[in-house]
């Protein structure tokens, strides 16, 4: 039951808080004590997994692989972990961030439902029930993209729907594809059926060449992520922050989970393919990031970027790789909704935080220009913070094993996105705005989610190699494919 | 039969492409329907047609025997009808939404100033 605990309890609450949708108060205690339940329960699935045992539970007790199972591994279990931790870091902030009439416009539910579909893609086992669980929470997303009604957010949410839906019929297309051929939709099934195979029959090609396409448009790869530059900054600035930490994300996840799985071909369209396509992504990325003028716009751009450092390691099907794309996947949830946050604090003041009319930050609030600091120079790579070690051991073991091309393209955008989070610094932070500037006091909910954020970024360099040996864990689990199809195929049965 | 069909899922691919592709808020909406639906056509067909041979065990019987039609597609599209529609209703509206408050139906000006 554990297995299904995460997405049980955010549908819970999402319902819960649809009956109490007259009382903003009852809502807010529910959305933060679920938040606290889920990262409960990512911590009890990571203890449970943690020795490379999996999670199983088979849904109605119908065997695998005929009926739906949900499977979580180590890398699954941390996953639901640092989604439910962030959830609780933005459900806090969001008490005071967020304006009341917005809440009382289905905020909570939506909140819920959108973290029940991210909950159950990274736990199951079961590829149509992934498809699912995308919609699930790109209906959500919807929703919450709209929620205030303004002009941009109008025409954004349009852009934004289409094109999610176009990668969402990519994957229904290649599911059915894959249906055809394999008879099977399990995940574990699947693998053992077709992960051996030398190189694929053309229908199977065509599934997997779908289901990529989705993927792509999902993690915002290029040349699909036309959908996030213009989406992400249009929303309430919490909202931002809630997408960045874990819409793309989920996509990398379904990326790591489906292709190390179940395609780990490395024909010219399997591997090849998804090397090329990350390298133009780090590439495309930041230098659309440097040309913003907005904090959100180079926050929300820059995400492109980082999604290519991660799905390059997936190319190598390499434990290492692998645990050096799962490092890097968590650093970046974590430093990049810290950095919407004290975007959406700043936006709080100073509406649309344009980059040309504000200033002065480092004077009107230290605090603020601290955490950012903080923040960027993690993501840019600095030691002793956790982005130093997410490049580094990608980079070490690019360099060792001999893809000079790609390590080298790593470090260049490195340096690049230092110069964008030096933009938002020099023109937000140090420049000295004309006029008065009184200085900000916060809440203390949102100092807090970023105090403790900024903490965990910290730690996340301090006890890197607690961190690393984790991450191998799970890199090396989600590459042993034997184990996930005897403890999903043949595991106990419940 | 399953070429005929065949030829029916490109010729509706064709046409839901084509107005997804129009300038017009109301084609793009009806290529989302058109193309939603065509997909669910598509996955009905692709596991190989079986004509009039419901997955239905006779009475006594504890197993289907001989040809029968394969049922979990079309749980499949049950689920992927149910989305789809979910889909196109909230396009609905905030197509409605659209032509309310920005007073426009041309893609082309939901460009940002």
């Amino acid at each position: 039951m554990l297995a299904m605990g995460p997405m049980i309890s955010a549908l819970a609450a999402g319902i819960l808080c649809l009956f109490c949708f007259r009382s903003l108060l009852a809502q807010r205690l529910i959305t933060v004590g679920a938040c606290m339940a889920y990262t409960y329960l990512g911590y009890q699935l990571m203890v449970a997994t943690k020795d490379g045992a999996l999670v199983v539970h088979q849904l109605g007790s119908w065997v695998a692989p005929f009926g739906i199972v949900y499977a979580v591994d180590l890398f699954g279990s941390i996953m639901v972990l640092v989604s439910g931790g962030l959830s609780l870091a933005i459900s806090i902030f969001s008490l005071s961030a967020l304006p009341a009439e917005l809440e009382k416009r289905f905020f909570h539910p939506n909140f819920h439902f959108l973290l029940m579909g991210v909950f159950g893609a990274f736990t199951t086992g079961d590829i149509f029930n992934l498809y699912v669980c995308f919609e699930l929470l790109l209906l959500s997303s919807f929703v919450l993209l709209v929620l205030g009604n303004r002009p941009e957010q109008l025409r954004a949410s349009f852009k934004y729907v289409v094109l999610n839906f176009l990668g969402s019929l990519f994957f229904l297309l290649g599911l059915g594809l894959l249906y055809s051929q394999a008879g099977t939709l399990n995940m574990a099934d699947l693998s053992s059926r077709i992960a051996s195979l030398e190189s694929l029959p053309t229908a199977l090609g065509l599934a997997r060449i779908f289901i990529w396409i989705a993927f792509a448009s999902k993690a915002a790869l290029f040349p699909l992520f036309f959908w996030l530059p213009a989406s992400y900054h249009t929303p309430h600035p919490v909202v931002s922050a809630f997408f960045s930490g874990l819409l793309t994300k989920v996509g990398v996840y379904s990326i790591f989970r489906v292709f190390v799985l179940i395609f780990p071909q490395k024909d010219l369209l399997g591997m090849p393919l998804i090397l090329f396509i990350s390298l133009l992504t780090m590439v495309v990325g930041v230098l659309g990031a440097v040309s913003m003028s907005s904090i959100r716009k180079i926050l929300s751009v820059h995400i492109v970027s980082q999604v290519g450092y991660m799905t390059l390691a997936v190319t190598f099907l390499r434990g290492e790789f692998l645990a050096a794309g799962i490092f890097y996947l968590i650093h970046n949830m974590i430093v990049k909704t810290n950095l919407f946050l004290v975007g959406a604090s700043v936006e709080s003041v100073e509406a649309g935080g344009l980059l040309k009319s504000s200033g002065s930050w480092l004077k009107r609030s230290p605090f603020l220009a601290t955490i950012f600091l903080l923040s960027a120079l993690a993501l840019a790579g600095f030691p002793p913070l956790s982005g130093f070690f997410a490049k580094f051991f990608l980079l070490k073991l690019l360099f060792n094993s001999g893809a000079y091309i790609s390590g080298g393209i790593a470090l260049a955008v490195g340096v690049l996105t230092l110069f964008s989070m030096m933009k938002i610094w020099n023109e937000v932070f140090f420049k000295t705005r004309s006029g008065t500037s009184p200085r900000v006091s916060l809440p203390w909910t949102q100092v807090i989610p970023m105090i403790v954020l900024a903490g965990v970024i910290l730690a996340m360099g301090i006890y890197a190699d607690a961190l690393w040996d984790l991450c191998l864990r799970a890199g090396t689990g989600l590459l042993n494919r034997e184990a996930y199809i005897e403890a999903v195929l043949k595991g106990p049965r419940i | 039969m399953s070429l005929l069909i065949s030829l029916l899922i490109a010729i509706l691919f064709a046409v839901g492409f084509d107005l997804v592709l129009q300038r017009s808020i109301t084609r793009i909406i009806l290529g989302i329907l058109v193309l939603s639906n065509v997909t669910n056509l598509f996955i009905f067909v692709v596991p190989s047609l079986v004509k009039s041979a419901p997955p239905i065990m006779a009475e006594k019987q504890d197993q289907l025997a001989g040809v029968f039609a394969d049922p979990l597609p079309q749980a499949l599209i049950l689920t992927a009808i149910v989305i789809g529609m979910g889909i196109v209703a909230f396009l609905l509206g905030l197509a409605n939404r659209i032509s309310e408050k920005l007073k426009i139906s041309d893609i082309d000006e939901m460009r940002e100033e």
